[in-house]
């Protein structure tokens, strides 16, 4: 049999190379920029379009799809041709993929700052970037798959498996959590509502995590690890044990990012259990990523890239033993909704997917322009910032979270909350907050570092475009090769049947848990004194939404003495039955709104406080972190799309009378005026016209209708 | 030599960046917590921490350097690396010795990949919290051994019913509220209700009490009346409009006692230059007129009651006059 002739497309790996780096620079730069604002409101740069609440989803959408996004397919589109032995299926779709994904990033960042979000995190763009997202995704699957079928090695490697479940499941996940109703062309309203949309969205967000930040990642250290190290991987068994038992119990953990919410209990507690089940199967990869440096230790010492596989790999495993802890009740109690949490992602994005990016860059890069590193000292000088930057990140995050975590629940011997002042326990952690920025900057300088490096390492080489390669065309495997056969093997000569096992894995976690929470009704027990928003308050809340408020302040109080006495009541689902999307946040930089309209609630404030405190929170609360937003005050509310916004409510569910559409408006316009009123009589004279009215009314809507409850009793 | 100085050079540098930002923070943070309660934050616990940080980088750097020392002294050279660790036994891995046995002869681009089983204890774990996931489960949704999250919220409210309970207890019954709340006039009392007033107060109600989002409390007008069981029962229970908060939910009743006093005797103090007071709210109230009509009051109602308690209240009025 004679050997084929054909070549490796390196430019699209070029391209996605440079990509990572760019995004990479910004993405931190933002998230840099959003570390200060945490201490510093000034930061905030005194106009709408930096403020913390639109800079944070921009800062993770860009290091998220766009650093590590770009990262992926960098090391997908490098190892998938030469493990499959074939040149990509389409050089005209990979260039529809490249440059799809880079406009799609552009989208968002002009969009985020400009306020226009869904508000679901890490799915925050809007209906027609969503649909763009799918078909680049769909582009990017065809050209794999295609791939695939024109492959001349028969078996599928490990890497293949990781990179064909996170196609897939991806995809999954962004078109169920992205459904939504749109009522024009840059706005829209999820298609759940209140405890359902928690669900889907939180079974999107940590398996976003899962198959965006960890699954290929998986498949491109199972490539890249034994390619630097020059070693077998340990263990074939382990890599068919862990990823099988990953993918199907990866699925099911979403609801222990809402243990103490108002999810029922049965589908909390599956969230537990999956998590701890998770141990294994995601020690697993590690296991074997650093099983692979067997006998190869002595590299890790000169060089300095196997030290960011290591660092990267071990920075994993740590991230996967907590985040099971995370998920007991217990722990999450204190955890949940501190800085806690953020330390414990960014021990995975800046060790996992930050390292080993930098790892294969400094890799692939001299490889694809036949040259050799232009300094191998400054990968080193990179390596130690990198590690210096997530130790200063991690500690004081890890710190701030317990210590706040621990003031919110601590009562004193006369049974009152020590620190009923919420205020009070955000000024205890802003030292924690600096040093945290200094860690984030000094892991930027050592990314500056690299893309020097990087670059210079190019301008002395030149790019191989198309790299020549031979093989002979696809034969069948010896059958007598490996020690044991199992029913694997076959399956992994055979990409469609994979797929379709792949997609059973997981979509059972997902099915078994939605079909009875949207099913089943005593699951969501409805509240009759609950009634859907007035049109004003309507407009509010596509401020809150727009402004970004749920980044910082949750809207769930959880079944906590520490948390009812601060706030009031405990949130039940019946509340939230006509919250399109719904808004509890997962993170209290500030305190919980969900009662702030409650007037037994000692988070209530009339309209003056409420007024005063947005032109300058800090003239209210003394060194308060949260910025100005004097622009509701100045600008005018526009509510041209009312009655659209009304009729969509009511396609999805909201039981606005019919026809109420058309005199939505009079009501509107009545309640700004009461609103203006209660604000002249305490000498805030303003026109009833005002975006900040319309944010009052919802803020006053905000567990008000609990409140009637109360008295009832 | 040189890559060592830029090293320490550089982590020194690092150092001072850090305390030179939280000393900056320190100062607007006591400026803005003073005489608040006790949450100051303390420079020697950050140091500490970024001490312990700087030890645990030490130590790493440490050991590095003592191996390195090893390596380029020839003490590990190749056959060192090819020698099993004792963490690799310690972990059950197998020894490389092995590894011709069970490799599969299959490479992708140049990978290849071993047959080894993973560890034993790999699969005790892997087996274990499936184990612990079941019987957690079935705890928990389906027995009456496990609890729901309303029944264990039911639970701590409950221990916090019975804490309360033996408070009052302890404190023989007597609780002040607003129908028995007196006025004090004591010095230590009104500087621990100026330190809450300062704390909880000045947001709303200024700095020297001119008022703002909520009324002046300089002049002598008040809008739910200005006896001290009018001044509590506000701060106690809130306005019946909600534009002031109820504060019974964050602190005895001896400190609302406490600040509700030091408000009173805000009234008539002269604002600073440049302070400008809120315009008068409410009703104006004669203190002292007032305050003669209740002692009538009480005097009468005494009357009625008996002769023990009038001596008793009438004792209190002598002592409030000498006091002043």
């Amino acid at each position: 049999m004679q050997k084929e002739k054909f070549s490796y497309d390196n430019t699209i790996v070029r391209n996605f190379a440079i990509a990572t780096m760019v995004w990479g620079i910004v993405g931190m730069l933002v998230g840099v920029l959003a570390a200060t604002q945490l201490f510093s409101p000034m930061m905030n740069l005194g106009n709408e379009f930096t403020t913390f609440g639109r800079i944070r989803p921009l800062h993770t959408n860009a290091v998220i799809f766009a650093f590590v996004g770009n990262a992926i397919f960098m090391g997908v589109y490098y190892s998938l041709q030469r493990l499959l032995k074939a040149r990509m299926y389409s050089d005209v779709l990979s260039k529809i993929h490249f440059w799809g994904w880079q406009l799609i990033i552009v989208a968002a960042a002009i969009t985020l700052p400009l306020g226009i979000t869904t508000s679901k995190e890490y799915a925050e763009l809007e209906w027609p970037i969503d649909i763009a997202i799918t078909l680049i995704w769909v582009v990017f699957g065809w050209n794999m798959i295609g791939t695939i079928f024109k492959r001349r090695e028969k078996h599928m490697y490990v890497a293949i498996w990781f990179y064909l479940a996170t196609f897939l499941t991806v995809a999954l996940l962004h078109v169920v959590n992205s459904f939504e109703l749109p009522i024009s062309f840059l706005k829209s309203y999820s298609w759940y509502a209140g405890v359902q949309d928690a669900l889907v969205q939180w079974w999107y967000g940590h398996n976003a995590v899962a198959f965006f930040l960890t699954t290929p990642f998986l498949g491109l250290m199972y490539y890249f690890m034994p390619k630097m190290a020059n070693r077998p991987i340990y263990s074939y068994k382990l890599s068919i044990l862990h990823f099988w038992s990953l993918i199907f119990i990866y699925i099911w953990a979403g609801p222990h990012h809402l243990l103490y919410s108002s999810l029922p209990d049965w589908a909390q507690t599956l969230g537990v259990v999956f998590s701890v089940m998770l141990i294994a199967p995601s020690w697993g990869g590690m296991l074997n990523g650093l099983l692979t440096l067997r006998g190869a230790w002595d590299k890790v010492r000169d060089d300095a890239r196997l030290k960011f596989m290591v660092v990267g790999i071990t920075a994993y495993g740590m991230a996967t033993f907590e985040g099971p802890m995370l998920s007991l009740k217990n722990v999450n109690a204190i955890a949940h909704f501190t800085d806690w949490i953020v330390a414990h992602v960014h021990v995975g994005a800046l060790g996992w997917n930050g390292f080993l990016t930098f790892g294969i860059l400094y890799y692939l890069v001299p490889k694809i322009y036949n040259t050799k590193l232009h300094s191998k000292k400054l990968v080193s000088t990179h390596f130690w910032l990198g590690t210096l930057g997530i130790i200063f990140y991690a500690v004081p995050m890890y710190i701030s979270g317990a210590t706040q975590g621990l003031m919110w629940k601590q009562f004193n011997a006369e049974g009152f909350l020590k620190y009923d002042n919420f205020l009070s326990t955000t000024l205890q952690i802003i030292p924690m907050h600096m040093l945290r920025a200094i860690g984030g900057f000094i892991y930027l300088v050592g990314v500056i570092i690299m893309v020097v490096n990087i670059y210079k390492t190019m301008k002395a080489g030149s790019l191989i475009r198309d790299e020549e390669a031979e093989a002979y065309p696809m034969v069948k495997e010896d059958p007598n090769m490996i020690t044991a056969s199992f029913w694997h093997r076959w399956i992994e000569k055979r990409p469609t049947q994979f797929l379709v096992l792949s997609f059973i894995a997981v979509t059972i976690g997902g099915a078994v848990e939605f079909l009875p929470t949207f099913l089943v009704e005593s699951n969501v027990k409805t509240i009759e004194s609950v009634t859907p928003y007035t049109p004003l308050e309507l407009e509010g809340r596509d401020i809150y939404i727009r402004e970004g408020c749920y980044n910082c302040h949750s809207q769930l109080v959880r079944p906590f003495r520490s948390e009812t006495v601060r706030y009031g009541d405990y949130s039940k689902s019946g509340e939230n039955v006509y919250d399109h999307p719904f808004l509890w946040g997962s993170k209290r930089t500030g305190p919980d709104l969900s009662r702030g309209g409650n007037r037994n609630s000692n988070t209530y404030k009339d309209a003056v406080w409420h007024f005063d405190h947005m032109d300058d929170p800090g003239s209210i609360s003394e060194g308060s972190i949260m910025p100005s937003y004097s622009w509701l005050i100045e600008d005018d509310l526009d509510d041209s799309k009312l009655e659209k916004k009304i009729s969509a409510m009511r396609t999805l569910g909201v039981p606005y009378p019919k026809g109420y559409e058309k005199i939505a408006r009079e009501d509107l316009e009545k309640q700004a005026k009461k609103i203006q009123k209660d604000l002249a009589e305490g000498d805030r004279v303003i026109s009833e016209k005002k975006e900040i009215i319309a944010l009052i009314a919802y803020l006053h809507k905000l567990g008000r209708d609990i409140e009637v409850d109360e008295d009832k009793k | 030599m040189k890559h060592k100085l830029i090293k320490s050079a550089f982590a020194l540098v690092g150092l001072f960046m850090t305390q030179a930002a939280m000393g900056q923070s320190l100062e607007d943070i006591q400026a803005a917590t003073e005489s608040g309660p006790a949450y100051q934050f303390s420079l020697a616990t950050v140091l500490f921490i970024f001490a312990i940080i700087l030890v645990f980088i030490a130590a790493g750097m440490l050991i590095i350097a003592v191996h390195m020392k090893r390596y380029l002294k020839g003490e590990l050279g190749e056959e060192y690396a090819k020698r099993q660790p004792f963490w690799e036994k310690l972990f059950q891995i197998k020894p490389i010795s092995s590894d011709k046995d069970t490799v599969i002869n299959h490479p992708h681009d140049g990978i290849y990949e071993l047959d080894n089983p993973p560890p034993p204890w790999f699969m005790f774990l892997f087996y274990g919290t499936i184990l612990f996931a079941l019987i957690y489960y079935i705890r928990f949704t389906f027995t009456d051994s496990g609890y729901t999250q309303a029944e264990e919220y039911a639970e701590e409210m409950q221990l916090a019913e019975d804490e309360k309970a033996k408070l009052l207890a302890a404190s023989g019954g007597n609780v002040i509220d607003e129908t028995n709340v007196e006025l004090l006039t004591s010095e230590s009392d009104l500087s621990k209700g100026a330190a809450i007033f300062k704390a909880n107060c000045v947001s709303c109600h200024g700095d020297y009490g001119q008022g703002g989002i909520g009324p002046n409390f300089t002049d002598n007008y008040w809008l739910h009346g200005g006896d001290i069981k009018d001044v509590f029962s506000i701060v106690k229970n809130g306005s019946p409009n909600r534009k002031m908060q109820s504060w019974s939910k964050n602190m005895p009743p001896a400190s609302l006692q406490a600040v509700a006093s030091y408000v009173i005797t805000l009234e008539g103090t002269k604002l600073p230059d440049g302070i400008i007071g809120q315009p008068a709210q409410g009703e104006p109230y004669d203190r002292n007129a007032t305050e003669a009509a209740t002692e009538d009051t009480s005097d009468e109602e005494a009357t009625d009651e008996g002769a023990t308690d009038d001596a008793a209240s009438e004792d209190n009025t002598e002592e409030e006059a000498a006091e002043e």
